[in-house]
């Protein structure tokens, strides 16, 4: 994740030609799934965002 | 954010160059906006890890996959246990664990972290003749513990039942008639057709018809509902939204009166109103907007079993199923997945194929019972921002003269 600074920079070069607000999301995400059909493991996976 | 309009970018490169990169694009669409405008960065918060109101004990990373898929097998074998007409057996698990910063130019910068897992069952029953469905899907803000707490007996039993049950149900009747929602599921009603007309980004567009009723009267007065996006460990619930703002509880109706709509930054400096922390998105990909997180109605004083026995016909619709909305009118119908015919205030029959057909404004005044215990159910909610986790939710609810869509007259 960002520090202040690097958020605040961002958010500056965002804004420099104009605009009233900026935001900045990031965002690490991990997700786990499993599927079992018909007696069967159909799907594992993990996604990374 | 210029002029009211929105300008979003976003991008996976991490890299400094990539996010100045990003950071130079959305200024330039900025300038070709033609703002006049320019804002100094206020000076930074102090850094801030929200307070977690969801601690997990045990994080789904840290558990194997034979232990996960284990559970998938052990609940198609209970699903199976439960009948011998139970020809399939579909489950899911997922859980998940996303980290989120945000930043804004006004200084604030707030971390969260948000653990979830959910675990789906749909077993299909089969007479050789014909099929019917049961499922449940529940979730919550928890690690793994969630998973671990789960009555995995009760839960496919309940499955199983279901769908075997439905095979032997007659025919819906059709026509107006006193219909009896129960708790939990049944508030997918109200989310889809009365929730989503309170968002601000339908409200901004006046693209709603509960657009300009604050204050007025929209409901019968036994029905009060709220939007409630900090209960503890439930799975609509964030410490905060995606645009770094506490979540709260906010009053939607209180006694049939309107007292709030949902709202984001955006479409709240549009209309004129403060944000209610409810920002929400499915990832970084999705410009965030005005969402719900738990949305339920209020407990009122009836029991479930006093309605039915004061209902002199009508439908008790138990479980409900998917359903088609228009977002501008509330006009709604949603299929029953299970149900009962009630004669003289008692349940005489399973019945199936109804539907439920009407407005939200409408099935809001014609409320008249609102039952004393209160039940949410998890689902995913998808609109502009993409699919979130929300809760639906109320206790059993009585509605006079809905329309039933059914087979036989």
């Amino acid at each position: 994740m960002f520090s202040q600074e690097k958020s605040s920079q961002y958010l500056g070069l965002a804004l420099q030609k104009g605009g009233e607000w900026a935001d900045l999301f990031v965002e690490e995400t991990t997700k786990n799934k499993a599927l079992l059909s018909d007696k069967v493991i159909k799907n594992v996976s993990q996604q990374q965002l | 954010m210029a002029n009211n309009k929105e300008y979003y970018g976003y991008t996976n490169d991490l890299s400094d160059t990539g996010l100045q990169k990003i950071a130079r694009e959305v200024s330039d669409a900025v300038a070709r906006g033609k703002s006049d405008k320019k804002v100094a960065l206020a000076p930074n918060e102090s850094a801030d890890e929200v307070l977690n109101e969801h601690p997990t004990k045990n994080q789904p990373g840290d558990v194997s996959w034979d232990h996960k898929i284990a559970l998938l097998k052990k609940a198609d074998l209970l699903c199976r246990a439960a009948s011998d007409k139970i020809s399939q057996v579909n489950v899911d698990y997922t859980d998940e664990v996303q980290h989120v910063l945000v930043a804004n130019s006004e200084g604030l910068y707030k971390k969260d972290k948000r653990t979830r897992g959910r675990f789906s069952v749909a077993a299909v029953a089969s007479d050789g003749q014909e099929k019917q469905v049961g499922y449940e899907a529940p979730g919550a803000h928890k690690g793994f513990e969630f998973f671990e707490s789960l009555d995995l007996d009760r839960l496919c039993k309940d499955v199983s039942e279901t769908a075997v049950r439905m095979l032997t149900a007659d025919y819906a009747p059709q026509g107006r008639m006193t219909v009896i929602i129960d708790s939990g599921f049944g508030g997918v009603i109200f989310h889809e057709a009365c929730g989503h007309l309170l968002e601000a980004s339908s409200v901004a567009k006046e693209a709603t018809v509960m657009a300009g009723k604050l204050n007025q009267i929209i409901a019968a007065s036994c029905v009060s509902a709220v939007d409630d996006g900090t209960l503890t460990h439930e799975w609509g619930s964030t410490n905060i939204d995606d645009e770094g703002i506490l979540t709260r509880r906010n009053l939607l109706i209180d006694n049939g009166v309107l007292k709030s709509y949902l709202v984001d930054r955006l479409n709240g400096d549009r209309i004129g109103l403060k944000s209610t922390g409810s920002s929400r998105r499915q990832s970084y990909r999705f410009s965030p907007t005005s969402r719900m997180n738990n949305t339920f109605i209020l407990p009122g004083q009836d029991s479930l079993a006093q309605m039915i026995s004061d209902t002199e016909y009508g439908l008790y619709a138990k479980k409900m199923g998917g359903g088609s909305v228009n977002p501008a009118t509330g006009e709604f119908n949603f299929s029953v997945t299970e149900g009962y015919l009630i004669k003289n205030g008692k349940i005489v029959s399973p019945i199936r194929g109804a539907v439920l057909i009407g407005r939200g404004d409408e099935i809001l005044k014609k409320i008249d019972r609102v039952g004393n215990e209160l039940k949410l159910a998890q689902g995913m909610c998808g609109a502009a921002s993409g699919w979130v986790p929300v809760n639906v939710g109320q206790p059993a609810i009585r509605v006079q003269d809905l329309l039933v869509g059914g087979q036989k007259k």
